[in-house]
């Protein structure tokens, strides 16, 4: 598979790039900026990247959302996830207190991801997700969702960091969700 | 000449006074710089020095201390490798002074507490808004003494425990380090990074204050993530490995946790730094927003404070992060301190590890 990772100036797109090698024979790193430029063509998926700021601050990823240039399957970690929120209707709000490399269970009614510990890093929280099946929470906020029409799947958490335990299980649903 | 001293291998120092002095022009990149040392001095051991942001694309314009180039690279011709106690030897007339330097010296921080908590408080703002995860925010201290900057570090040397000393003149200034943290060591194909972060006091229990306290856990946690990102960004088929979390260092009046971790790369020194500098533990999370929120807050450049000292000999090399670091200029030593701010800090316990972090100098602050 061949996957398209748009970074948002991020800290730990480099790590995502690893994690999506577990089952990509190819992953290509663009800047947020040249999205509008890109050809999708050659692409399996593409893999919206954590990052700073809020949602609000990447119009041009919303528009490009919003405009459903590229059919396939989308996947957004942490901002990424924010993104695919705004760009259906929902909500991006603080998130009090914030979490920042801290881990927490995964709460969900898939029995091998029930529990599972999995790495933090937010200050915002995805609500209002009419537009969305809920896979997972943590506490009361959303933490993997996926959208009842596009081919759109969310984590809030970090797949890719080394606090995430048995992280193989999400890089095998990843692989298989993008092929069903 | 004076004499330039570098950490070297197990609590030995390479000592050399018969070396050459480059510096980088202001006009050329440091890659270029290094690449080409590389290449025209590849079998001499050479000690270099980079400033925090020599490898920025738009550096600062902001006030400097002291001028100096962005980085220097010392080809030593000659060098032994001695214990502290053969470079004592070497220097027996320096330590004759009845100079007591901690009660002479007063260093004066260069902020205000309220400026320093005012950031504090900035940065939690930001971190609620997501614009970061974590910021590094430091200060410079001043203090007026006219002293011999051999003589400063050879007298000062017990005072800071660390296994990254050095002392590098230049004939406008000279840079003490007392460093206990690595910022990259390279052997054949292995490059590994030791990241610090989280601190308490000598006299605190280690075990509560920081091993089971979870804002010190998730500073260094997340500049593990950083570093293993940066580490990643060297290599496609091979993967940086976390060998280590969470360890304990004890020095005399401070106690850290660091941890390490691994890769495997044929890559060289220049771009190895070009990628890595300046290093994860003195920027931030995400490391490109905070070091603008660090070029929004600090009011002078940090120059070679928190860049990067080591030695350097065909492809491997050993370089600290300048933390514990003096800068002596004619008239001036200067001093300088920093913290990881995440959201759970409280800004007065934060100025407290500023004022922490020096040791047992004498300082002052408004």
């Amino acid at each position: 598979m061949k996957a398209l990772l748009i970074d948002h100036d991020d800290s730990f797109t480099f790590n995502l790039q690893h994690w999506l090698h577990a089952f990509c024979k190819q992953v290509l790193i663009i800047n947020h900026y040249e999205i509008t430029d890109q050809q999708f063509a050659d692409f399996d998926f593409v893999v919206l990247s954590p990052g700073p700021k809020s949602p609000h601050d990447y119009p041009h990823v919303v528009h490009w959302l919003q405009k459903k240039i590229f059919s396939k399957p989308i996947f957004g970690v942490c901002l990424g996830m924010q993104l695919l929120t705004i760009a259906a209707d929902g909500k991006v709000e603080p998130y009090v207190p914030p979490l920042h490399g801290k881990k927490s269970k995964l709460e969900t009614n898939i029995p091998e991801f029930n529990n599972l510990v999995v790495a933090r890093y937010h200050s915002l929280e995805c609500l209002d997700l009419k537009n969305f099946d809920l896979i997972a929470r943590c506490e009361t906020t959303a933490m993997w969702i996926e959208h009842k029409n596009e081919k759109w799947l969310g984590v809030q958490f970090h797949p890719e960091s080394f606090m995430t335990e048995n992280t193989f299980l999400l890089q095998n649903y990843l692989q298989q969700w993008i092929r069903k | 000449m004076k004499p330039v001293i570098c950490f070297y291998e197990s609590e030995t120092y390479l000592y050399s006074t018969d070396y050459t002095l480059l510096s980088c022009p202001d006009t050329t990149s440091v890659t270029q710089f290094l690449n080409d040392i590389q290449l025209k001095y590849a079998n001499f051991k050479k000690v270099v020095q980079i400033n925090f942001d020599a490898f920025a694309k738009n550096p600062a314009a902001k006030a400097c201390l002291y001028k100096a180039a962005k980085a220097q690279v010392y080809v030593l011709k000659n060098s032994e490798v001695l214990s502290f106690r053969d470079i004592q030897l070497k220097h027996t007339a320096l330590l004759r002074s009845n100079t007591d330097i901690l009660t002479a010296a007063a260093f004066e921080l260069l902020v205000s507490k309220k400026e320093f908590t005012d950031n504090v408080n900035q940065i939690y703002n930001w971190i609620k808004a997501g614009r970061i995860y974590q910021v590094n925010l430091t200060a410079a201290f001043r203090a007026r003494l006219k002293m011999d900057s051999l003589q400063f570090f050879l007298m000062m040397h017990t005072h800071f425990k660390g296994n990254y000393k050095c002392y590098l003149p230049h004939p406008d200034f000279a840079i003490i380090s007392f460093s206990p943290e690595l910022f990259l060591a390279k052997n054949g194909k292995n490059l590994v990074t030791a990241p610090i972060k989280g601190s308490a006091s000598a006299l605190v229990n280690s075990q509560v204050d920081l091993i089971d306290n979870q804002k010190e856990e998730a500073e260094l946690s997340m500049i593990v993530d950083l570093l293993r990102n940066d580490f990643n960004s060297l290599e496609i088929t091979n993967s940086a490995s976390v060998t280590g979390h969470r360890q304990l260092m004890s020095l005399n009046y401070i106690q850290h946790t660091y941890s390490e971790i691994q890769i495997e790369t044929d890559k060289s020194l220049p771009e190895i730094l070009e990628k890595l500098m300046p290093g994860g533990s003195i920027s931030g999370c995400p490391k490109k927003e905070s070091l603008e929120v660090i070029s929004e807050l600090e009011r002078t450049q940090r120059q070679a404070y928190t860049g990067t000292i080591g030695w350097w000999h065909n492809g491997d090399f050993k370089l600290n992060i300048a933390i514990r670091t003096f800068v002596s200029t004619e008239d001036d030593y200067f001093y300088f301190a920093g913290c990881g701010i995440v959201y759970d800090s409280d800004p007065d316990k934060e100025f407290a590890e500023l004022i922490h972090k020096a040791g047992s100098l004498n300082v002052h602050y408004e």
